[in-house]
């Protein structure tokens, strides 16, 4: 069975085809609830929010077009991640989180698809562990701390590399521009 | 131009770390199903078909026992002495209804939600199979049942049927020919809603404020003589009450604390109780549910204006109205 197929089996009820998603995308899933809660959450709140990210799916599949499940999955899987860590008053503020680049003017401006291509490129480009880092911290919103503690860094390191990932990233989205 | 660089990335489709990724499909199969069902007896508790019977004593289970309140009285005065606790809050929060404890409402309440915690004391908890399930649904029948000979004992007409509205608009043009409540806010996290055979009306919405920023609110009206009421958990040391007249003239209660603001009055036939999920400091994260962006305009913080605002803006004549023709 492929993807749109499943889907398909899905809107219509099938709970087979979730089955099938779940099998194919817990992994996946899984992979972003847990580095975004733990370890500030028990184990087994982190499996919930995983099977809640099913169960939207299950609930949603009407609204999730072709070739969308994995985007679909991966944006509940953070929101819900964060509702919890909102919660439970765990979230952690992020390092200026807002991006402030000049407004293009209106032959200059980004489409949708050249600014998620650029983000991709400027986050690849990154050298490591700088895109570990950029990518815990934004992605999975680990705080500083966490991070500086998982890989044994201190704390101003962490910040440091975090504010060269945003310039690089800054750069990216106004390549181009005067 | 202004980017949230946590929202860019997973919307650009970045990929994220490897490892970790030690779910187990079967663990989470099983989890998935057991939610789907749970989902499926709440819904059909929640919304039935018109004609048959609607269940509506879960939902308003844990807040009977209450002082008498008066027109206007504080929401102190409506406080039912009993405390929700959640897993999700620091602190108990206080529970208020409109309830009077000596009405015959209250005492058909006290007594079907006696029924129902004796027979959903038997019920099994956590995954069940389909055996349970059946038996779980043949017992949501013997409650509604009970609803029903106490809604008959006290006099009180029983709610028989309830129709889902998904806007202002609708509600409005389905059972009122005029504006009932506030326009809705494109920004709302949802909106939704549904009106029943005893006048009573329940809708989840948001409302654009007067500087520009949207403010999600529930109403739920309960109409008097019926088997219906409303109640709301908050922390009651931290609002900050006062009497509004609105532009129709009607006096309201208005309360607002740091996450959570009330509007209460009671009218003629019926008692209409609105909780605003935000207050002075920003939104009340305990409703921002993960379906939907939690970064959009609920995090607005309101003010005494504000409320006031809303208040001018809801049809009090036409809510009672309403109810009056539900009591009949």
């Amino acid at each position: 069975m492929d993807e749109n197929t499943a889907l398909e089996r899905l809107r219509a009820g099938d709970e087979a085809a979730l089955g099938w998603f779940i099998d194919r995308y817990t992994g996946y899933v899984t992979t972003i609830v847990k580095n975004m809660l733990l370890p500030r959450v028990p184990e087994s709140d982190a499996e919930e929010a995983v099977a809640d990210v099913f169960l939207a799916l299950w609930k949603n599949a009407q609204r999730i077009g072709p070739g969308g499940v994995r985007a679909y999955l991966g944006g509940i899987a953070r929101n819900k991640s964060r509702d919890k860590l909102r919660s439970l008053r765990a979230d952690v503020p992020l390092e200026d989180d807002v991006l402030t680049i000049p407004s293009p003017g209106p032959d200059e401006a980004l489409t949708e698809r050249e600014l998620h291509e650029r983000t991709r490129r400027a986050v690849d480009s990154m050298s490591e562990p700088d895109r570990e880092i950029f990518l815990r911290h934004y992605f999975y919103c680990q705080g500083v701390a966490e991070i500086a503690l998982a890989l044994d860094m201190n704390t101003n390191t962490v910040k440091t590399r975090l504010r060269r990932g945003r310039e690089k990233l800054r750069r990216e989205l106004t390549k181009g521009e005067a | 131009m202004d980017i949230k660089i946590s929202d860019l990335l997973p919307d650009s489709g970045v990929t994220g770390l490897p490892g970790a990724a030690d779910g187990d499909p079967k663990r989470v199969r099983e989890a998935v199903m057991r939610k789907i069902k749970e989902e499926n007896m709440n819904t059909k508790r929640r919304i039935r078909k018109p004609s048959r019977i609607l269940l509506i004593v879960a939902a308003v289970a844990a807040v009977l026992s209450i002082a008498a309140i008066a027109y206007n009285s504080t929401l102190r005065d409506m406080t039912s002495g009993k405390e929700a606790d959640s897993p999700y809050r620091a602190e108990p929060r206080d529970i208020i209804t409109v309830l009077p404890q000596d009405s015959p409402t209250y005492k058909a309440f006290e007594e079907v939600n006696e029924f129902r915690r004796e027979v959903q004391s038997q019920q099994p908890t956590g995954g069940v199979t389909q055996e349970e399930f059946e038996q779980i649904m043949a017992d949501n029948e013997r409650i509604n049942q009970k609803y029903l000979e106490v809604a008959e004992k006290y006099g009180l007409k029983p709610q028989t049927e309830s129709t889902e509205v998904r806007s202002v608009a609708e509600l409005g043009a389905t059972i009122h020919n005029g504006s009932l409540l506030p326009r809705d806010d494109p920004r709302a996290i949802v909106t939704f809603g549904n009106y029943t055979d005893i006048g009573t009306i329940s809708y989840t919405g948001g409302f654009t404020l007067p500087g520009g920023g949207v403010a999600d609110y529930g109403i739920q009206t309960a109409t008097k003589g019926t088997m219906s009421t409303v109640g709301a958990a908050v922390y009651l040391d931290e609002l900050e009450e006062w009497n509004h007249t609105t532009d129709d003239g009607t006096s309201v209660l208005l309360a607002i604390g740091e996450r959570k603001s009330l509007l209460y009055v009671e009218l003629e036939h019926c008692y209409v109780l609105a909780v605003l999920r935000t207050g002075s400091e920003g939104a009340d994260v305990e409703i921002v549910t993960s379906e939907f962006d939690w970064n959009r305009g609920t995090h607005t913080a309101v003010t005494r204006e504000d409320l006031e605002y809303f208040a001018d803006n809801i049809g009090f004549a036409g809510i009672d109205a309403i109810a009056e023709a539900g009591q009949k």
